[in-house]
């Protein structure tokens, strides 16, 4: 076999190579092993040169078109390659990193601050173990007052302040009030809002023996019931969404005088108190009052608690209120939380849903 | 507090064709909150209504069928319907003529008496009471007794004034005295039900000629003189005594009857007489009992009226609107308030005198509740305030800090907990104070929820316990920590705590990450530390070190890493020590366009080497050094991969050799480090 005969066996083994190798080598490998600076079609080409003259001429259309079939593979690979990225199959899982939650009491605290805050409310922390005096006195509730009944107090076990008095766990966040107006030193606006943990001895299903509160604190000039209004509304549709109502009406708390209790629809009857059955019938619905759900307490700010916080009842008026931060959270639509107790569990399968 | 109020009891007080609906919503709006309407069937095959009210503890006034009558007469003219209240009176009490029996001797030893009203009735019939009264006894769940003991709760219901009956006989028998004193402590008596107490010292009690305790008043009735199934003549009794008497033994006896609960609140003192006027006619009337005594009164405690002056410009002040005079007045009269004009100072105010009933009505801002309410709190419009925006803002940063190192944390695998801050006797302990070093609750509900905890720990270590799939959880809470201080208020501050179940290492290692996050380790001068420790409680901890930031020449301490048996590791920090050192933001480095070299060197370590004393210190070696880091570890040899560059040009393989031979003579010289290979 001549030399020249030899090299075109050569060219048609290297296209057949290329052929068998389209499909397991990348388009990258398979452009640096053929047409790479010294890829076998360079290689085989610089054979060229031991041919004589005429067959040089033949060997330079052969290796010309032997190019052409490289490059045209080639192209071809890179047209599926092209296809082929479209046609991923999009209907396989994906792969989840590892995540962990955030609880739905800081989700809900988080959401909460986020709503006071854009109408310039700040928040304030204050002790969560604190004096009888903040808790209670101040408040307008003197030693051995019966509206203390309503607050199941935890007492700790320790020696009473000479002024301040017993030292208790705080039944409500309130006892932020005071100390807010002592940390201002008159230097008034208040616009806070307190989110703390709270104590009461009491355990069921609507309640634990600890909770959260959450309680806004406005002292001003010339603060009056609308604002008050004004504000719970404004929180009820941020928080509940836009269709929901709030109401407030009267009720007794020593330190807000007037006092309120304060209602927002519910998400769940649409307000009406009524729920249609299997059947199509009304029958009332079990998850509120007649329409409502009390979420909690507010008032315009006793004269006497002004005066203890150092502030001139005669200039200035606030408003206060003070709701529980899982109670509210649970009467959020379609949440579906009757257990309060849930929040403490610590039960993974529970909390991994948040 | 709640009353049950049959709407069929209601309408012989109140006139009014308003729907029970109405009566529960309008109600509700402006007055006692009606939670619950009961619709119920009667023996005789008719409905009635049963509204459940809940009357708040200022308004004693209100626990009462009359009393919800008027109120409600108010509301609902208020609200456009008609509605009158009905008035009900009785005849004037008159003694039978053939009958005389002698009162006992009343003897006060004590001013802490506001009114004491009695009469003496005879020929008591003991029977059972009649249907229509233990039928509404029954709709206001009270127990139903004999015919004169569902009287006396039939008109307290009623009418709202808590009233009593002593077996008159008993009394005589006893010395037919009464002494009201208060008591001194040990002294024992026998309540009705039969239960056995012994005097606190300072309650009100009376006391026969004998010195026996006869009653507990106001609160509950003694065995000794109660009514039985052969009482033949009874000394009918209404008294009225300071609340704070009242609440300090109902309190120290943990007796809650319905008469010390009315007793404690202060009820009107001039109910009495009606009270007794129509307890002693249904006596007469159902009992065939006789008049046999006079009305006894006794009213030393007649309180002068209270005045309440007040302009329209303070109703104003809280409505945000202005009512004519007109209105005002209208409204406090509707509520049985004496109201005048005055003139003070050439300005117009209203002068309030409130009916004795509504003893909560004391100053201004009572009497602008009133108007308000009755005005409608749903009629008022609602705004946002306008006003200034504080600027002496409490400090922001420990809730941002506590906000993004929670959200931080959750995203990388870190799952966040609520625990109860309230801890048991273990868990107190595993804290590493003695219980004594902690704060307990006097009246702790359960007791594992004893002591106030001093760390978190313990209560994430219980969490993992209870949680039954061990794979890899990781479980963080942030919460106050509740320190006692001597002589003051306890130490409160935020503690991370963060409990895994992942290895050493990858906690350090998320533990680094929180600290890059917060551009604490991209600083330059800045460094984690770990100094180990013999931990307080290393039963649990088995190995300890405190975490500790370099900064500069100061060291920051942050909190404590853990490492515990079963393969659990724990890092306990104090927020306001990390808030000291955390950034908002880097410290931007350009970026470096030479070229690096990077190679690896493997040395075998002796064991009582601090790898990471080691690192630290050979990455200083010299300032061409960008990097210096554990890439793998096989037995005692540790590989390292090194990052040479230069801030000025491209390094070359001569530049990096000295640097090399540096890092392996401090290696050898300072840890005994000893190459693997050759250089």
């Amino acid at each position: 076999m001549s030399y020249y005969q030899d090299l075109l066996k050569q060219s048609q083994k290297l296209l057949a190579q290329f052929q068998l190798e389209l499909n397991s080598l990348s388009l990258e490998e398979l452009n640096i092993k053929y047409l790479g600076k010294k890829g076998l079609f360079n290689q085989l080409a610089s054979q060229i040169k031991k041919l004589k003259k005429d067959e040089k001429k033949d060997f330079g259309q052969v290796l010309n078109q032997l190019k052409a079939d490289l490059e045209q593979g080639l192209n071809k690979i890179q047209e599926n390659e092209n296809q082929s990225h479209q046609r991923l199959d999009l209907s396989l899982p994906g792969i989840k990193q590892n995540i962990g939650h955030l609880h739905p009491i800081s989700q809900a605290i988080e959401e909460i601050s986020q709503i006071f805050e854009r109408i310039g409310f700040v928040r304030a922390d204050f002790p969560e173990v604190d004096w009888d005096y903040y808790v209670f006195a101040a408040l307008n509730m003197p030693d051995n007052h019966p509206a203390r009944d309503e607050w199941e107090t935890f007492f700790v076990d320790q020696t009473a302040h000479p002024k301040l008095g017993k030292m208790v766990l705080t039944t409500h966040t309130s006892n932020g009030q005071v100390r807010e107006m002592e940390r201002v030193k008159s230097q008034l606006p208040i616009r806070m809002i307190n989110i703390s943990r709270c104590y009461r001895r009491q355990s069921d299903n609507t309640h634990t023996q600890m909770f959260h509160q959450f309680e806004g604190l406005v002292v001003d000039k010339n603060i009056n019931i609308q604002h008050l209004k004004g504000t719970i509304d404004y929180f009820a549709k941020e928080f509940f969404g836009a269709k929901t109502k709030s109401r407030i009406r009267p009720f007794h708390f020593k330190f807000t005088e007037p006092s309120f209790e304060v209602d927002f629809s519910c998400q769940i009857c649409g307000g009406t108190g009524y729920l249609k059955n299997k059947h199509n019938k009304k029958e009332s619905c079990r998850f509120c009052k007649s329409g409502w759900h009390e979420v909690g307490g507010a008032g315009m700010v006793h004269p006497n608690v002004l005066k203890a916080g150092g502030i001139d009842s005669k200039k200035y008026r606030g408003f206060a209120f003070g709701w529980g931060v899982e109670r509210s959270y649970t009467l959020k639509q379609g949440l579906n939380i009757d257990d309060i107790r849930l929040f403490y569990s610590a039960e993974r399968e529970f909390l991994e849903q948040f | 507090m709640n009353i049950l109020i049959p709407h069929s009891w209601l309408k012989e007080h109140l006139s009014t064709k308003t729907k029970a609906k109405d009566i529960q919503k309008y109600l509700s709006l402006s007055g006692p909150s009606v939670e619950k309407i009961n619709t119920v069937q009667l023996a005789d095959g008719s409905k009635d209504f049963v509204y459940d009210i809940e009357v708040s503890t200022n308004r004693v006034d209100m626990m009462s069928i009359e009393g919800i009558a008027r109120e409600a007469s108010t509301i609902l003219k208020r609200a456009g319907f008609s509605a009158r209240m009905i008035k009900k009176t009785w005849p004037e009490i008159q003694q039978h003529p053939q009958q005389r029996l002698a009162l006992p001797e009343i003897i006060y030893e004590t001013d802490h008496i506001r009114r004491v009203m009695a009469v003496v009735l005879t020929d008591i019939t003991q029977q059972d009471s009649p249907q229509y009264i233990k039928s509404r006894l029954q709709l206001v769940e009270i127990n139903v007794h004999d015919l004169v003991v569902d009287i006396s709760n039939y008109v307290t219901h009623e009418l709202g004034h808590p009233c009593h009956v002593f077996d008159y006989d008993k009394i005589m028998k006893m010395g037919g005295k009464i002494i009201i004193k208060e008591a001194k402590p040990g002294k024992e008596f026998v309540t009705l039900d039969e239960e056995i107490h012994r005097t606190v010292g300072g309650e009100i009690i009376f006391e026969s000629g004998s010195g026996e305790i006869i009653d507990l008043p106001a609160v509950k009735g003694t065995l000794n003189t109660g009514v039985d199934q052969d009482t033949k003549n009874i000394l009918f009794w209404i008294e009225s005594l300071d609340p704070h008497k009242v609440r300090h033994a109902s309190m120290a006896h943990a007796i809650r009857t319905m008469a010390a609960q009315l007793n404690e609140k202060s009820v009107d003192p001039y109910l009495a007489d009606r009270v007794l006027k129509y307890a002693t006619y249904l006596l007469e009337k159902l009992a065939k009992a006789k008049v046999a005594s006079p009305v006894y009164d006794y009213f030393p405690d007649r309180k002068k009226a209270n005045k309440i002056i007040l302009n329209n410009q303070s109703i104003e002040n809280y409505l945000g609107i202005k009512l004519p005079n007109s209105e005002v007045i209208s409204i406090l009269r509707d509520l049985d308030c004496q109201v005048k004009l005055i003139k003070q100072k050439q300005e117009e105010k209203f002068e309030i005198i409130a009916p004795t009933y509504r003893s909560d009505l004391e100053i201004p801002a009572d009497i602008i509740e009133e108007v308000a309410r009755i005005y409608g709190y749903h009629n008022l419009p609602s705004q946002l305030m306008t006003g200034a925006i504080p600027t002496d803002r409490p400090d922001q940063k420990l809730f941002d800090l506590e906000k993004r190192l929670k959200q931080f944390l959750a995203n990388i695998a870190w799952q966040e907990v609520y625990s109860y801050s309230l801890v048991n006797e273990t868990e107190a302990e595993m804290s590493g104070y003695s219980l004594d070093k902690h704060l307990k609750l006097q009246n702790p509900l359960k007791e594992e929820n004893t002591y106030l905890r001093r760390s978190i720990l313990p209560s994430l270590i219980s969490i993992m316990q209870n949680d039954n799939q061990s794979d890899n959880w990781q479980i963080f809470e942030i919460a106050k920590l509740y320190h006692p201080q001597k002589n003051d208020l306890l130490k409160q501050e935020n503690y991370l705590s963060m409990l895994s179940q992942k290895s050493f290492r990858q906690v350090k290692g998320d533990f680094a990450l929180v600290l890059e996050h917060f551009f604490i380790l991209k600083k330059k001068e800045s460094e984690l530390f770990v100094e180990e420790i013999m931990a307080k409680n290393h039963a649990i901890y088995q190995q300890s070190a405190k975490l500790l930031i370099k900064k500069g020449k100061e060291r920051i301490f942050l909190g404590y890493l853990h490492v515990l048996d079963k393969n659990l590791t724990a890092i306990e920090i104090k927020l306001n020590n990390l808030l000291k050192v955390v950034n908002s933001y880097p410290n931007y480095q350009k970026s470096n366009q030479h070229s690096t070299i990077i190679e690896q060197l493997t040395f075998t370590l002796k064991k009582q080497v601090a790898v990471g004393d080691f690192i630290n210190t050979l990455l200083k070696t010299n300032r061409k050094i960008k990097d210096f880091s554990l890439l793998n570890i096989y037995k005692n040899n540790y590989t390292f991969t090194i990052i040479y560059q230069d801030q000025n040009k491209n390094l070359s393989n001569e530049d990096v050799e000295p640097i090399r031979q540096s890092v392996v003579a401090v290696a050898e010289k300072k840890f005994q480090a000893q190459l693997v290979g050759k250089i």
